[in-house]
């Protein structure tokens, strides 16, 4: 691919819907129904997703309302639209940050390795053996609950992902010839690691991301299924779901069930994402 | 000279398995002692500030930090993780007492993980592409993707709600039951130590949704493991040779499987190490009365102590069962022993 010349003439439209082919997959329609159901949600929302109406407790779902009411009355549809846009501020947000930490200090670490990359490696691997729920748990203990360091928990738990991936790939790169050309050409290290070594790894570490964005989701729903993150009545999948579990028992399954369906989809759209992207580079 | 490589091997492992328990102790004590205030944690934020001073010298988080972590290090050592602000009880002691029934939760889910995952694989791997390989697939895709505790809710809404299969999630035996005498304190094998079959059926019915969610949406990576490495395994030359002498089907497979099995013991060791962390949310949904309700619960009563405790031991407990499957793969597999000469 990188051998092909660029030129206008390239740019036919039948290449041009050659280079687009892999963005007509279900997993980016639902990346992109997603997005714009975030953008959109007061303008498709029926009602307001935190109005409590007394007269319509635990209604089924019907033509007035499409899922069903949770037991404030509250329009679960409008819920699940709103709360697109908690969950998927958190993930992107968590992952955004632990991508800007985690890739310079891993290509740093990779490219220079020494007794820095030891303790970074060290660390990451630590921080790792930590299981993930239980190390949430003890960020929300120390420092508090709310939705920033929802945030901040999503953040740590991928940095370590990130360092360790963007650190593996970039460990055989240093050692190729254009890499040594740049350095005997007297270019300095950070301009050699931005410019030459980071562009040739971002196949996977873009791939890691949106699989990453996946497991935030789960995450972050998980976490506000055990109160921890959101404060109810703000809408978000999972604490919607923690409502509608004891409810379970007593038939009335809209109630967690359309949210948890939310979920399911998103994280198997940014899943799906990150696979593809993945197949792609592994070739 | 083997005996001595061996012995070389073992004490190295052992010793990064300690540093890696004392890098954990390390950051909990960070997370705890410099970013939060371990006073605060204990008595909650409503406490005034001269209970807070007295309780602060009492536990000598007015000495200086090193000393205070020498302390905590040296409690940890002697197992010693506090005591509970709400029962007043040891940590240690309250963990033990609910251990036994997280364990026997996370053995069940990897049990029946086991169970579909490794065969799945090896299919899947006779003809990568096939139906059984996409189907296969599909169903790994979707454990990894819905969330553990929704999973567990959709089957409590089909096998106790719909139709009446199972009991309602209550935890471990039906309320009021009375448990059998605690040998193991995992119910099950409790019951039939005491050869009391009804409570054994019981409590099997309660073990069986929970078990199926942990093997569901924890174990997908066996599955993909196996397959990979029993897709690079068949192409082997010795697959080959045994092919041309015209072993039966099943005995090229066996060889496949044995050279595959070395990573897919890892992964399986990894994947249990965690199903004590990933139990947390999959016990908050059945009720189930062990270490990750009980971390669940003392965070919503404010209570701190239990849930550094809970950390620690998940922690120790992966890298424990890490330890343990390296050196298994290093006494099975001559390969890996050549490694690491």
């Amino acid at each position: 691919m990188s051998a092909e010349p660029v030129s206008a003439a390239a740019w036919t439209p039948a290449r041009v819907g050659s280079r687009l082919r892999p963005l007509l997959t279900p997993y980016w329609a639902l990346l992109l129904l997603f997005a714009l159901v975030a953008l959109l949600a007061p303008l498709i929302a029926p009602y307001d997703p935190i109005q409590a109406d007394l007269e319509a407790k635990l209604l089924p779902p019907s033509s007035a309302h499409l899922f069903g009411t949770d037991e404030n009355g509250m329009d679960i549809f409008s819920r699940v639209l709103y709360a697109t846009r908690t969950d998927l501020v958190v993930a992107v947000l968590g992952v955004a940050f632990a991508f800007v930490v985690g890739v310079p200090i891993g290509a740093m670490c990779g490219y220079l390795g020494g007794w820095l990359d030891e303790l970074f490696n060290r660390t990451s691997e630590i921080v790792q053996s930590i299981p993930l729920f239980l190390f949430a748990l003890m960020i929300f203990a120390a420092l508090g609950n709310s939705k920033t360091i929802l945030v901040v928990v999503v953040a740590i738990v991928n940095i370590p992902i990130f360092l360790k991936l963007t650190r593996s790939v970039v460990q055989p790169i240093k050692n190729q010839d254009y890499i040594a050309a740049a350095r005997l050409a007297g270019q300095p290290t950070s301009r050699i690691v931005l410019r030459h070594v980071l562009p040739n790894t971002l196949g996977p570490i873009v791939s890691q991301a949106s699989i990453s964005a996946a497991y935030a989701i789960q995450i972050t729903a998980g976490l506000a299924f055990i109160g921890l993150g959101v404060e109810l009545p703000h809408p978000e999948w999972g604490s919607m779901i923690q409502q509608g579990a004891p409810l379970i028992m007593d038939g009335d399954w809209w109630v967690s069930v359309f949210p948890g369906l939310a979920v399911l989809l998103a994280v198997v759209a940014f899943g799906g994402i990150g696979r593809q992207i993945a197949r792609r580079y592994d070739r | 000279m083997r005996r001595g490589f061996w012995l070389r091997y073992l004490g190295r492992r052992l010793l990064a398995a300690v540093l890696a328990l004392f890098g954990v102790a390390v950051i909990v004590f960070v997370v705890t002692r410099l970013l939060g205030d371990p006073v605060e944690l204990i008595l909650g934020q409503r406490a005034t500030p001269e209970q807070a001073a007295q309780l602060r010298a009492k536990l000598g988080y007015d000495d200086p930090l090193p000393q205070q972590f020498v302390r905590y290090i040296g409690d940890l050592v002697q197992g010693d993780l506090g005591v509970s602000n709400y029962t007043q009880r040891a940590v240690t002691d309250e963990i033990a007492d609910r251990f036994p029934a997280t364990l026997e939760l996370a053995l069940a889910g990897m049990f029946l993980g086991l169970l579909w995952t490794i065969p799945l694989g090896v299919l899947a791997a006779q003809r990568p592409g096939g139906w059984v390989d996409r189907v296969s697939r599909a169903i790994a895709e979707f454990g990894l993707a819905i969330p553990n505790f929704f999973f567990g809710l959709l089957l409590i809404l089909l096998f106790a709600y719909v139709l009446g299969w199972a009991p309602a999630p209550v935890g471990e035996l039906d309320i009021g039951a009375t448990p059998p005498p605690r040998v193991t304190g995992m119910v099950v094998v409790d019951a039939l130590l005491a050869g009391d079959l009804s409570t054994f059926s019981s409590a099997l019915k309660y073990l069986a949704l929970p078990a199926i969610t942990l093997a569901v949406t924890s174990c997908p990576p066996i599955l993909a493991l196996t397959r990979t490495s029993m897709i690079t395994a068949l192409r082997g030359d010795y697959v080959r040779s045994a092919r041309a002498f015209g072993l039966p089907q099943r005995t090229v497979r066996w060889y496949a499987l044995k050279n595959s099995l070395v990573p897919v013991l890892t992964m399986s060791a990894m994947t249990f190490g965690f199903l004590v962390g990933n139990t947390v949310l999959v016990e908050t949904v059945f009720s189930w009365p062990g270490v990750g309700l009980y971390s669940v619960q003392s965070m919503q009563r404010f209570d701190y102590a239990p849930v550094l405790g809970v950390v620690l031991l998940g922690s120790a407990i992966y890298i424990l069962v890490y330890l343990l499957a390296d050196l298994i793969s290093m006494a099975i597999d001559p390969r890996v022993r050549e490694g690491q000469t």
